[in-house]
């Protein structure tokens, strides 16, 4: 699947159908907790195209119906892994689920959002987030950016 | 001899021309003495009965507690049917002070009404006694209509009853006059009233047009049937009778019967008698071998209450200007800004006022818009729907719903490079005079921008805490408000958004007071734009709690 | 931010040029309507000219002005023919001829023919604006005309009165002095006609801003970067355009005031809009925004520049992140 941020910033996004699979399925096994995990990819197109093409499941989390914290305890080695290939494929942002709701990002996402830019470390100005939510029998996803202290979301292209 | 009849009897004596006939003495309840008023002009002073009530100096229930008695009196303008003068004056909790003021307004009232016989300009109405019909009091309301009636036209009516309520402590029931049909049951005339009203249960009521005032001196209603003699015509005997006899089987029942004259030359004013079937005031007697219908004279004539709810006195106490209650008005998004400027505008005069929305009204809306708990969940358009219609009988929405709001949003959003599509909505947006946005919604503030429209145009917005109000109403919309909210300019919270549980939409903090009160400012604003014929322009009214709370409009 | 490289941008997105074919559309729609009054007056008309922005080089594109003057013989209507029946003659013409394919209108001094929006949505606009020589055979020496008063025009009321006027000397006039101060005159003309357009039925006429821009640079000292001018413009007009005897001279004929096309309201709607803009602007630069928007079809995108950023190393995770409502 390739998504298009609005026309106004022009940043797209690609992610493997099955990675996405996977990652349904995942979130559904958790029903009706929350979960989520890290997403592993890389910038293409002269920066403007983000791949992804790979994730890693947090192996410390806690979760309830309206709540999900994760560690980055015991990840570390897979980061590695994957920074190690060529190309280079490196940490791009979060996925987490909405059980019964809709992909829309809360003010908790908005600030885990904040928290991942404030974090000189992870050296990532444009974090992405997926989220997928279970509204009813649905599956709705939601795939946003941050750019320039906003929050865009991306569309079918 | 009390402290309190002493001061008062003092007091009258000192007064210039007023003289003490029979000295002031308390009675079971009341003060009572009588007392000679004389002003220039008069042949000899007027004599007047006084009874000073147990709160004098106060007022109570919006009356004086002084009486002036003068049966002599009753043929002249504002005297009550008991011969007491109709008053009114300033307020003093001093005894002494209030008498001064209570007896200069008797000296005007004789100089205004006994000396020079002035007519009011506005029409006073016929002094009718509110009295119970059987277990309870009637009332009914009725409108004007296009329809010019001729001098004792008569026939049917249908009313409905729209509340049963409580009159301090005894049983009303109040009803709306729905149409008037000839004798033979052909259509005269519909009242306009709103859908939700016309769609009540009718019954049946009668109706007779004659013209002159059912009344002595212009003032007094009859109070028996002789006094109709010479106003009834004979056909409407007949009438009466042969409708007794078609109602035979609800005998006992009350037939209201709606008497209809001119207050001026193109108003009528209705007072409705309560007939109860069986107990018609006619009586049929043989002359010449022929039964004829007479009027039964002796008998007393129950009236209800009437009150004319046309549009003139049901907004008489104030509305809006004209260009904003006679246009058609649409209101996109009817939340926390939209509910309270369609209330606002439907109790200030509007009429013509169609709602889009596709949202669903839930408990939390209550305490920041114009909804109530006792409908529950269910979608907002409908809910302000049944609300207005409880409101103003002359509500008339046209389109809204549920299904005409997702239609709207789709077709403006999904379609505004079709030309066809454009144009149709250019052209149903055209039928609007005023359009209000209020949805917050900046895909569709884009939107409409794009149109080419004539309407009134105003995009209402608050941002967070209610800090700041940004109306826009000129063709640069779009880049204004945008520039307003894009966090440079307007400074206000954007972290303390409120985050209802299990919904993911967080939306701004403010109160129905912090909304309201920005809300009916700007329409205040627009208001006297429209007053004054001036071109409405971008403002932004921000408010400043600093020190003392004020509000600052900033036109652009 | 800065507010004189804003209004550049705000003129680059405004050029005519970048609306190549709608351009052309009216030019060809004005030869059209042109040709179609020749045809029909023959000899009584000499060659109708367009007396627009777009002549005076003072046009932006998203509002057009094609003023197509046409100017008739003395006698072309009689010896004893009046103005009134010069313009009802070309209305009538008009009317009959587009009538399918527009709407007529009949304005101050003008008939406005509003072409109905074609396949691609474009919508054409021309004026015609009927005028008379002063004598027969007069206006190949002098260009001088009069105009028909159709409705009341500022203080000019209906039928009661007519405009004289030389319509070559006001483009000639503009045009000169734009030529020569490229970079004040026509730049400060454009941005007010942006502005103008930012509002709806605004009562001044283009050749009003034109005029009082060129009054209020001659009479104030103008200097600085484009803002700077600009505000020194804006002011005068605040300043100036209300007060008892102002005056615009018509540069086609000196006893036409052009003050006389604003009603006393009108001007005291200008100034306060003028003085409103002036605040706004100073309380925030970005207002600037609002009163001189850039036109979104041509809003120079920086979104080819826009990348994903990257500050080097590997990205490492936050070691703990919440998400979901509850804090």
């Amino acid at each position: 699947m390739i998504l298009r941020t609005a026309e106004k910033i022009g940043l797209s996004l690609e992610v493997d159908d099955k990675l996405l699979n996977e990652l349904v399925i995942i979130g559904k096994e958790h029903y009706p907790n929350e979960f989520g995990g890290f997403l592993v990819g890389n910038y293409r197109d002269d920066n403007r195209h983000l791949h992804i093409t790979n994730m890693i499941l947090p192996k410390s989390f806690m979760a309830s119906k309206y709540s999900f914290e994760r560690s980055t305890k015991g990840i570390k080695n897979e980061l590695d892994k994957y920074y190690n290939e060529t190309p280079k494929k490196f940490y791009v942002g979060e996925w987490h689920t909405h059980p019964d709701n809709r992909a829309i990002p809360s003010l908790t996402d908005i600030s885990a959002i904040n928290t991942i830019i404030q974090n000189h470390s992870a050296c990532l100005v444009n974090p992405v987030l997926l989220i997928i939510g279970f509204p009813r029998t649905q599956v709705d996803l939601g795939f946003y950016v941050w750019f320039e202290n906003k929050l865009y979301k991306y569309e079918q292209s | 001899m009390s402290d309190r009849v002493r001061e008062i009897n003092t007091k009258i004596e000192s007064i210039p021309d007023v003289k003490l006939v029979k000295p002031f003495e308390q009675g079971e309840f009341d003060i009572n003495g009588s007392i000679f008023i004389f002003i220039e002009g008069l042949e000899q002073p007027l004599k007047f009965d006084v009874s000073i009530l147990p709160q004098y100096p106060f007022r109570s229930h919006n009356t004086e507690t002084i009486k002036f008695y003068n049966e002599e009196l009753l043929e002249y303008k504002h005297i009550m049917g008991n011969g007491s003068i109709c008053i009114h004056t300033a307020h003093s909790p001093m005894l002494s002070e209030k008498l001064d003021y209570d007896i200069a307004s008797v000296k005007s009232w004789i100089r205004k009404y006994y000396i020079n016989k002035d007519i009011d300009i506005h029409y006073e109405h016929l002094i009718v006694p509110q009295k119970p019909y059987k277990d309870r009091h009637y009332a009914f309301f009725f409108n004007e209509v296009d329809y010019i009636f001729t001098k004792n036209q008569f026939g049917f009516v249908d009313y409905s009853i729209i509340n049963n309520g409580i009159f301090y402590i005894e049983k009303i029931t109040s009803n709306i006059l729905q149409t008037y049909y000839d004798r033979n049951k052909k259509l005269l005339t519909d009242v306009k009233w709103n859908f939700q009203l016309k769609a009540l249960n009718k019954s049946s009521g009668l109706f007779i047009f004659i013209k002159e005032a059912p009344s002595h001196n212009h003032r007094w209603v009859f109070n028996n049937w002789d006094e109709f003699a010479a106003l009834l015509p004979q056909n409407f005997l007949n009438f009466l009778h042969t409708t007794q006899e078609s109602y035979q089987k609800d005998t006992g029942k009350q037939l209201p019967l709606f008497v209809g004259y001119n207050i001026s030359e193109t108003e009528i004013h209705w007072q409705v008698v309560m007939l109860e079937i069986g107990n018609f005031p006619i009586y049929g007697e043989r002359v010449n071998k022929q039964w004829l219908t007479f009027l039964d004279g002796s008998k007393a004539v129950f009236w209800a209450m009437t009150r004319n709810c046309s549009y003139k006195y049901f907004f008489g106490r104030g509305r809006l200007n004209e260009k904003i209650t006679n246009g058609k008005i649409l209101i996109i998004g009817i939340g926390a800004i939209g509910s309270v400027v369609a209330k606002t505008l439907l109790r200030s005069g509007c009429t013509k006022i169609d709602f889009i929305d596709f949202d669903v009204k839930e408990p939390e809306n209550v305490c920041r818009s114009e909804y109530n708990f006792f409908s529950g969940i269910t979608n907002k358009t409908d809910d302000l729907i049944n609300q207005f219609c409880l409101i103003s009988p002359f509500f008339e929405p046209t389109i809204g719903g549920y299904n005409y709001s997702e239609a709207f949003d789709f077709l403006l959003k999904s379609h505004l490079t079709d030309t066809t599509i454009k144009s149709d909505i250019e052209k149903r947006l055209n039928e609007y005079d005023l359009v209000f946005d209020c949805s917050a919604d900046n895909d569709l503030l884009y939107a409409l921008s794009q149109l080419n429209i004539n309407s009134t145009l105003l995009n209402l917005s608050i941002s967070n805490h209610a800090k700041q109000l940004v109306c826009a109403s000129e063709r640069n919309r779009y880049e204004f408000i945008t520039t307003q909210f894009n966090g440079s300019v307007l400074k206000f919270d954007i972290d303390d958004l409120y985050n209802p549980t299990g919904c993911w939409s967080p939306t701004f903090k403010a109160s129905y007071n912090d909304i309201n009160a920005l809300v009916q400012f700007a329409i205040k604003h627009i208001n006297l734009r429209f007053e004054r014929d001036k071109a409405l322009r971008n403002f932004v009214i921000e408010n400043d709690d600093s020190d003392c709370l004020t509000f600052k409009p900033k036109e652009f | 931010m800065d507010k004189s490289l804003h209004l550049e941008t705000v003129i680059r997105t405004h050029q005519i040029t970048k609306e190549k074919q709608l351009l052309e559309k009216h030019i060809q729609k004005k030869n059209e309507v042109k040709e179609a009054l020749q045809e029909n007056f023959g000899c009584n008309i000499y060659s109708p000219f367009n007396s627009g922005s777009y002549a005076k080089n003072t046009a932006i594109n998203t509002k057009f002005d094609f003023d197509l003057v046409s100017p008739f013989k003395r006698n072309a209507f009689g010896s004893n023919g009046t103005l009134k029946e010069m313009y009802e003659a070309v209305y009538d013409f008009l009317f009959d001829k587009y009538k399918i394919e527009a709407e007529v209108k009949k304005q101050k001094v003008s008939i406005g023919l509003e072409f109905y929006p074609d396949s691609v949505g474009d919508r054409i606009k021309i004026d015609v604006v009927p005028g008379r020589e002063f004598n027969q055979d007069q206006y190949k020496d002098d260009e001088n005309l009069n105009l028909y008063v159709y409705y009341k025009y500022g203080n000019f009321a209906a039928d009661s009165e007519r405009i004289k006027t030389n319509v070559q000397m006001q483009i000639n006039n503009i045009k000169d002095r734009a030529d020569k101060e490229k970079d004040s005159i026509r730049k400060i003309i454009r941005l007010l006609k942006v502005w103008k357009n930012t509002k709806y039925n605004y009562p001044t006429k283009s050749f009003f801003i034109e005029l009082i821009t060129i009054k209020a640079i001659d009479n104030s000292d103008i200097t600085g970067k484009l803002w700077d001018k600009l505000k020194t413009v804006l002011e005068y007009i605040r300043d100036h355009v209300n007060n008892e005897g102002f005056t615009l001279k018509d540069p086609g004929n000196s006893s036409n005031d052009l003050a006389d096309t604003l009603t006393d309201n009108d001007k005291q709607q200008l100034a306060n809009d003028m003085k409103n803009m002036l605040e706004r602007i100073e309380e925030n630069d970005e207002n600037i925004k609002t009163y001189f928007p850039e036109n979104p079809k041509f809003k120079e995108e920086d979104k080819n520049k826009n990348k994903y950023g990257t500050n080097g190393g590997m990205p490492i995770p936050p070691p703990k992140l919440n998400f979901g409502l509850e804090k």
